[in-house]
């Protein structure tokens, strides 16, 4: 152990694959720009409760749509609630929401693509044949009319999504690991008599994740697309949660009151942009194939 | 005989996956254990005897699950896919009823997304890194950043509202109304029967709802026109063509966009499927009777059978579309039919 620090020490140029990857991220100004703009809206709804905003949910009758003012940033909705602090409050529901969905349905999609490629058989064809099947629907299509049959709630939309989102990450999972089942390195791990889950989770699992984390920053901002969509039309967050896609949905068609729906929106569009630019700045660095 | 063979294999291997669709639909709707009689019938016929008695017989209710779905795929080959509580329609007519303004739609964002994606594509892979490449960059991922119930929203308060350029949501003054149905796309119809006045109001409706709906797909189609234009000019035939002293537009349109094109052909898998996705929320927004904002009222409703229906016929023309790409790919790019 003590050789190999010293070796790297020693020649300081010599950097790993992922350190140079990691340098490059660091270089792209816009892939940056979105880890700002996400790392600004973590921190907004961590401190939200603490930076003396006013309570979401409190409703003040005599002030209802009152345009954006220095009292009101961002205007009243009809109720008289303060729109600039349900929008900061927002972040605690979208953001944490994005993270879950994108988080289980890779793990999920990782553990069942990985067994299906690694075991093979008729596991499997059918593991493979549920994922076609799944998506052969657009996936907003299939969550909405899961999250229908399971009833509107933030938790159900949730588990919509995550049920929807799966099976690409099997498939990529599985045809990385057919592609790097067969390297040599793993050969001598089943040769040195290492059982199939140390091989599995040791040797074979590290080396095909990194297309996995790509298609994760990429999706991530769709995630959040998605669920303010269901939320919008109903299916998620419920009122009086103070939820971005369910707050343009109370504003629709008021052009008078443009205030209800732009500020919201352009959370929305911000959190999302950000997303995407770090998203792209991260495929760029570590599967520049796939540009 | 290859393409042939291809194509009668890529067929038969759509049965297996649409009896696998049905199945999956059939499973989503029995997760909830709920009374499946309050989910065919009202609340009013509930209490009817008869009618309970009927549905019953009709679904075999009283028969175990697998039997119920064979049942129900039974129902569904003869096209009946139950009737909607809300519309009170047979869901199949209603379907038909409401396909054309999808379809419509589809072709007018389809339309814009082609228009403006491939020039902005070529022109950014020609200059590649000038202005105008970071203009088409942000601007594409802008389209694909923006929520389309909000970008739809901001639009008609911009256009409708503020400067009246254009009419609010619906498909064509209510006024006017629709033209004698030929095909149910309107602007087809209006122009078949001379009835200019219905084809103008249609026209101006259907603008701003196929820019929001195309705005996703230009995004695709300008990016994959540049990455695959910036490889195809990087290529020896290109070095060639310049060498023997082509001009710098006929380098360009005949042998350098030629074969850029060919990957824009699996892009239209891809973008049906945003435009499905984008068509739920466009649609909702512009209060357009299309697919989309049928299965959003019947997911809100919780008026199963049009949720299940329009739900199957999106990933059935879903299917039907990426069998075409297939198709149209093995024509042009004959390795593929070798595989």
């Amino acid at each position: 152990m003590a050789t190999v620090e010293s070796a790297r020490l020693a020649s300081p140029t010599s950097d790993s694959p992922t350190q140079r990857q990691l340098r490059a991220l660091r270089r792209n100004p816009i892939a940056m720009l979105g880890l700002v703009i996400i790392l600004f809206w973590a921190l907004a709804a961590l401190s939200a409760p603490h930076i003396g905003l006013r309570d979401p949910l409190a409703q003040k009758i005599g002030d209802r749509l009152k345009p954006p003012s220095s009292e009101y940033w961002f205007g009243t909705d009809e109720l008289g609630r303060d729109v600039f602090s349900r929008v900061v409050y927002g972040a605690r529901v979208s953001l944490p929401i994005g993270f879950i969905v994108i988080l289980f349905a890779m793990t999920f999609g990782c553990l069942i693509g990985a067994s299906a490629g690694y075991f093979g058989g008729a596991y499997d064809l059918l593991i493979m044949r549920l994922a076609d099947i799944t998506m052969a629907f657009p996936s907003i299509v299939l969550a909405l009319a899961i999250a229908a049959v399971l009833g509107p709630s933030i938790t159900n939309a949730l588990i919509a999504m995550i049920l929807v989102w799966w099976p690409e990450y099997a498939r990529l999972m599985r045809s990385q690991v057919l592609s790097v089942k067969n390297n040599e390195y793993v050969a001598a791990s089943v040769a040195l008599g290492s059982s199939q889950m140390r091989t599995l989770f040791l040797h074979v699992l590290p080396n095909a994740f990194a297309p996995i984390l790509v298609k994760a920053s990429l999706d991530a901002g769709s995630v959040i697309l998605n669920i303010a969509a269901l939320s919008f039309i109903g299916l998620g967050a419920v009122p009086p949660t103070p939820e971005w896609g369910a707050m343009i949905s109370l504003g629709r068609y008021k052009f008078y009151n443009w205030w209800l729906t732009t500020f919201p929106g352009l959370a929305i569009l911000s959190v999302v942009l950000g997303y995407n630019f770090f998203g792209e700045g991260v495929r760029d660095a570590f599967d520049p194939r796939m540009t | 005989m290859k393409l042939a063979q291809h194509l009668t294999r890529r067929i038969l291997l759509m049965i297996p996956m649409a009896i696998g669709i049905t199945l999956l639909l059939f499973v989503v709707t029995h997760i909830v254990p709920v009374n499946p009689l309050a989910v065919i019938l009202t609340e009013k016929s509930m209490d009817d005897p008869e009618a309970v008695r009927a549905a019953t017989e009709k679904w075999g209710l009283d028969k175990s699950l697998p039997e119920q779905y064979l049942i129900y795929l039974g129902n569904l080959l003869k096209g009946d896919l139950g009737v909607s509580f809300k519309t009170k329609n047979p869901v199949a007519s209603d379907l038909l009823t409401f396909l054309p303004a999808t379809i419509e739609l589809a072709i007018g964002s389809f339309i814009f997304a082609i228009l403006l994606g491939l020039p902005l594509g070529i022109i950014s892979a020609v200059r590649s890194k000038s202005p105008i490449d970071h203009f088409t960059r942000i601007f594409s991922l802008l389209g694909a950043s923006m929520p389309p119930f909000w970008s739809g929203l901001l639009v008609l308060f911009v256009f409708y509202y503020k400067l009246q350029w254009a009419p609010g949501p619906g498909r064509i003054d209510s006024r006017i109304g629709a033209p004698q149905k030929i095909t149910g796309l309107y602007l087809f119809d209006a122009l078949w029967t001379g009835n200019m006045e219905a084809f103008w109001s249609s026209l101006s409706h259907i603008v701003l709802p196929s820019v929001i709906l195309g705005w996703f797909t230009l995004a695709l189609v300008a990016r994959i026109t540049r990455s695959s234009m910036l490889e195809t000019l990087s290529q020896d035939y290109i070095r060639t063509a310049r060498a023997k002293g082509l001009v710098e537009r006929l380098v360009i349109f005949k042998h350098a966009l030629r074969n850029a094109l060919i990957p824009l052909v699996t892009l239209m898998g891809l973008a049906f499927a945003g435009l499905m996705s984008g068509a739920i929320m466009t649609e909702t927004i512009f209060a357009w009777p299309g697919i989309g904002r049928y299965a959003v009222e019947a997911s809100t409703n919780l008026d199963y059978p049009a949720l299940t229906g329009a739900t199957l016929l999106i990933a059935i023309i879903y299917m039907i579309v990426n069998l075409f790409v297939d198709m149209l790919y093995g024509f042009i790019d004959p390795r593929i039919r070798e595989e």
